[in-house]
């Protein structure tokens, strides 16, 4: 999902304690500024899903991740069209806003990889 | 000119079939005789696990584990055959399209089937390949992963489109109607859920977990040396669990008529209660099935069994008796089916073939007798038949009858103990199943059956 040179961004600073440390608050505040927390969304609710993989992906949800993807989504939309934000309280905290949907994503990248590689192998 | 060299040829290809060192044919009618190299079944345990396999020096090789998990144990309707069609799924080693990649590079074959006593995962492969395929089985019965998702994706909609083709059989779904009315519970139940499946994979889960055990499943060799067997499974196997063996309802008979409407098309399956497998199998039993008959040998034709002759005027109605063994009994059975009027007009003549088991003659016993062994050699040669009868004897029993002892058994039935064993068989209530068009087919008692 990511691109692979976020990918590499994102090693080079986890390996490095300090540069980490200085740049975690910064982005914290970053993420907080673009405002979808006040939509009361997840940050993976705004992947884009309109490829075969994320809408596979979406479809391994549980079911009670499945439903409250929804909720939120509903929910933000209702935010969007009376152009209100949510009440403070009911704001998604940095530690609700957890990766829920990429593990599956990444579940579906690994098989078709391991499809094309047997596709495309050649027996010697 | 045409007649001159028609004059000259004439007779040419006579002479030729009569050269006897070209085409030594010989007219002389040779019984089967007991080939000198027989396999033989070898019975040990690896690491707790029963093995039992027979090495019949072929290039290619079956390999099963047969568990016994089959419908009547299950505790949800559903539940074995979708244990079933997990098979070959991911494993906590590979994947399941790694399973089937490589598999197909080896050139090898992996099928399951399902019954009412047991669940079998099968391979077929070349000789040499044999501890790849006991590596994989023992994979698929120590290391199996219920992913969620293969279930909804890929497990459920096989099972429904099996259970649809099943019950689009009218033979099939007769034989269900007629398990229902001759044992109500456990053997009774059906063995495709066709209304209802209410599990998910946490179930499947916990019944592979009960039923996955050393004393519950047996590793089914064919075409391999057993002492290899023993070695691979020792290796591949030491991480299955201890525990019990699955403990069934009580098979009591009771016996019925059970009549279903059906679109698929009609058939009437009537059953006696017949011979349990293993050890405690009654040869009479089977030679009566033969002797019954229905199916054809020679093709085109009805054959001269009992049903057979009663077939011949009938161009659409087809026929099978068969004793099907289980663990702890039996259900003997003849499958009639066709156009509902041919059928309904058949049926009579078929109950009474099976009432004319009683008073059979010598040489129809001995017709069927010869048909018996030939099926019996026929299953030993062969490396995929039969696997799951040995298994099931193997888990309940601890062992297997040897070939030659079940060609003795069978060369053993004699007129009067066929005669005995009818008189039996036919002393019971008949369990009857028919599905179709219910208009038109007959009840049982109308046939002069007792149910």
């Amino acid at each position: 999902m990511t691109s692979k040179i976020v990918d590499r961004c994102a090693k080079y600073i986890f390996a490095r304690p300090r540069l980490f440390n200085f740049l975690k608050p910064i982005a914290a505040k970053y993420s907080d500024l673009k405002g979808y927390r006040k939509l009361g969304l997840l940050y993976e609710d705004l992947y884009r899903e309109e490829s075969p993989t994320v809408q596979l992906a979406l479809k391994r949800l549980p079911p009670k991740l499945a439903y409250d993807r929804a909720f939120r989504i509903r929910r933000a939309l209702q935010c969007s069209m009376t152009h209100t934000i949510l009440p403070k309280e009911e704001w998604i905290t940095s530690d609700e806003d957890v990766p829920y949907l990429s593990p599956y994503i990444e579940e579906v990248e690994k098989e078709q990889e391991e499809r094309k590689m047997f596709d495309a192998m050649v027996r010697k | 000119m045409f007649s001159l060299r028609n004059a000259v040829a004439r007779g040419a290809p006579r002479q030729c079939l009569k050269s006897s060192s070209l085409l030594p044919l010989r007219h002389a009618r040779t019984f089967a005789s007991p080939a000198s190299t027989l396999p033989t079944y070898e019975v040990s345990e690896a690491n707790g696990v029963k093995v039992v396999s027979k090495d019949t020096g072929s290039p290619t090789a079956s390999l099963a584990v047969v568990i016994r998990a089959g419908s009547r144990y299950q505790p949800l309707p559903g539940l074995a055959h979708a244990l079933e069609h997990f098979a070959f799924k991911a494993t906590s080693k590979r994947s399941s399209l790694f399973i089937t990649r490589e598999v197909e590079l080896m050139g090898g074959i992996l099928e399951t089937s399902l019954s009412r006593e047991n669940i079998v995962y099968k391979a077929r492969f070349l000789r040499g390949d044999l501890p790849y395929f006991v590596e994989l089985l023992g994979d698929a019965m120590t290391k199996p992963v219920f992913n969620a998702h293969e279930f909804k994706e890929q497990v459920i909609p096989t099972m429904e489109h099996e259970s649809h083709v099943a019950y689009s059989n009218p033979s099939y779904f007769a034989l269900e109607a007629a398990h229902a009315v001759a044992y109500h519970q456990g053997l009774g139940l059906d063995q495709l859920s066709y209304v209802r499946k209410d599990f998910a994979t946490r179930e499947i889960a916990l019944y592979a977990s009960l039923t996955f055990n050393k004393s519950n499943f047996a590793v089914v060799g064919s075409g391999v040396p057993h002492s290899d067997l023993v070695k691979y499974t020792t290796e591949f196997f030491g991480g299955a669990k201890t525990g019990e063996a699955a403990d069934a309802e009580s098979s009591a008979y009771y016996g019925g008529e059970n009549r279903v409407w059906s679109r698929a098309g009609n058939a009437v399956v009537i059953a006696f209660p017949g011979s349990a497998g293993g050890a405690a199998f009654k040869p009479e039993l089977s030679v009566l099935s033969y002797l019954l008959g229905g199916q054809s040998n020679i093709k085109w034709s009805h054959g001269s069994s009992l049903v057979g002759k009663v077939l011949d005027k009938y161009r659409t109605v087809t026929a099978a008796s068969k004793n099907i063994t289980y663990s702890d009994t039996g259900l003997f059975y003849v499958t009639v089916a066709g156009q509902a009027e041919e059928l309904k007009n058949a049926l009579p003549g078929v109950v009474e073939a099976i009432k004319s088991l009683k008073n059979v003659k010598a040489e129809d016993v001995k017709r069927a007798i010869q048909n018996a062994k030939f099926d019996v050699y026929a299953a030993a040669e062969d490396n995929a038949l039969s696997l799951e009868a040995i298994g099931q004897s193997v888990i309940a029993t601890g062992g297997i009858p040897q070939i030659e002892q079940t060609i003795k058994a069978i060369e053993g039935v004699t007129l009067d103990s066929v005669k005995k064993a009818a008189t039996a068989l036919l002393a019971n209530k008949a369990a009857v199943g028919v599905v179709g068009d219910l208009h038109i087919l007959p009840y049982a008692c109308d046939l002069g059956l007792t149910v």
